[in-house]
């Protein structure tokens, strides 16, 4: 009779990429301060990467009030990361905790992702702070 | 032999626990579809004691459980407390259990649950997740990656408006442009009030309208009966972007196709919430 064995396993991990023979992998943070507009849209901010290296884009967090924001992050290729916007606080991580997402986006060095942010509740002035992070991956 | 796993919750409701109560050797049965493997423990409606051992200000989930494995042991000698071991109402990090523990199908969790403080806690609930496991091929949203592909990640966001409990059949529509792996879902706030006695549950179901969970899947709110000195938490009592719930293995939908999902509510209506299903979209190459 065939049973199920009660077998070793670990927790499904997803990994992200591990820098190849002949590249070095180094943290690091771009961050970014963004005016908003009261009850208004600012669509497509860019985000732009270094061009010292590729980047590799693993998580957001940031500083915002409360439901003030929707937003929309758009890839170094153009294309939306989601379907529509949605709530900050699905997205970007608060508190220096941040959001990750897998995989990793790889952001060639140079490349500009983008973030659309509405504005929801006419809070004239507010400042939206925004870190990416991830590794820059050198060549070594 | 090759087996499929499905995410599966198993939520044993307490309802009503007493202050100092304790209920011995409640059953949480197990499906008859196919064997559990155990890996991850939650308690749910946890009580805070505003006061341990004469120092203020220490807070402690006022809960402890103890189990038994499918032969009947009991896995603790005494009841292990929530603090220590399992973390309280409504964090998205459960306790995991390994090795996991295999149940088999029709089978009995018998579980011990003692209430250490002096408060009546009313929405207690244990939570026991992990894997059902079946035939290869037999399930629905099974991974099927084609033998070459890429991942992006992507995000679905889906708008609920909560004018009444519950709100059924919400569909999650996949674009025809990839596959979507489903690895995590988040849950935001859009507008309304909350507070610390509401609770807010989802169910989830496959293609095949078959759901991931006895009861609920999880439960969205952290806590009941919070303290005001943790009145902090309560604006953003959901499962945010640095807490996401996190689905093991992922469910697999393939483009075109259609999973649906159910929010159970208690609160103050109306509310908008904002579920977002994150995960990845399968291109093959």
């Amino acid at each position: 009779m065939n049973t199920f064995e009660n077998t070793p396993y670990t927790p499904l991990l997803n990994r992200y990429s591990a820098a190849p023979s002949g590249f070095e992998d180094h943290w690091y943070t771009y961050y970014y301060e963004i005016a908003t507009v009261a009850s208004g849209i600012v669509d497509q901010f860019p985000l732009p990467i270094g061009k010292e290296a590729d980047f590799y884009w693993r998580g957001v967090y940031g500083i915002y009030p409360a439901r003030q924001f929707n937003i929309l992050l758009w890839g170094p290729d153009g294309n939306k990361m989601a379907l529509t916007d949605q709530p900050c606080e699905n997205v970007i991580g608060q508190t220096g905790m941040p959001g990750f997402f897998y995989p990793e986006v790889m952001c060639l060095a140079g490349s500009t992702p983008k973030i659309t942010i509405i504005e929801n509740l006419g809070g004239a002035g507010l400042t939206f702070k925004l870190a990416l992070i991830g590794v820059q991956r050198f060549k070594v | 032999m090759p087996v499929d796993e499905r995410h599966r919750d198993y939520s044993l409701v307490i309802g009503n626990l007493a202050g100092a109560a304790i209920f011995n050797s409640l059953p949480m049965d197990i499906d008859t579809d196919g064997p559990f493997a155990l890996r991850e423990i939650e308690l749910q409606g946890v009580e805070w004691n505003a006061e341990v051992g004469g120092n203020t200000g220490i807070l402690v989930p006022s809960v402890g459980i103890k189990f038994e494995d499918p032969a009947g042991r009991l896995l603790s000698q005494d009841f292990v407390a929530s603090l220590g071991e399992f973390p309280y109402s409504g964090s998205p990090i459960m306790t995991p259990v390994i090795p996991q523990i295999i149940y088999p199908t029709n089978s009995t969790i018998n579980v011990w649950i003692q209430n250490t403080g002096t408060n009546l806690l009313p929405n207690a609930r244990v939570i026991f997740r992990g894997v059902s496991l079946h035939a290869e091929g037999s399930v629905a949203c099974r991974p099927e990656y084609p033998m070459r592909f890429q991942e992006v990640p992507y995000d679905y966001p889906v708008q609920v408006t909560l004018n009444s409990s519950p709100v059924n059949n919400t569909p999650l529509n996949i674009n025809g442009d990839a596959d979507f792996a489903l690895r995590q879902i988040l849950v935001s706030l859009v507008s309304g009030t909350v507070s610390a006695t509401e609770q807010y549950f989802l169910r989830l179901r496959d293609t095949a309208e078959k759901s991931y969970a006895s009861l609920d899947l999880l439960a969205l709110q952290v806590m009941a009966n919070a303290p005001s000195t943790l009145a902090s938490k309560i604006d953003a009592p959901f499962f945010n972007a640095d807490r996401p719930m996190i689905l093991v293995p992922e469910i697999y939908i393939k483009k075109n196709q259609t999973i649906y999902f159910d929010i159970v509510a208690t609160p103050t209506f109306p509310q908008v919430l904002s579920v977002c299903f994150r995960g990845a979209k399968v291109y093959p190459k």
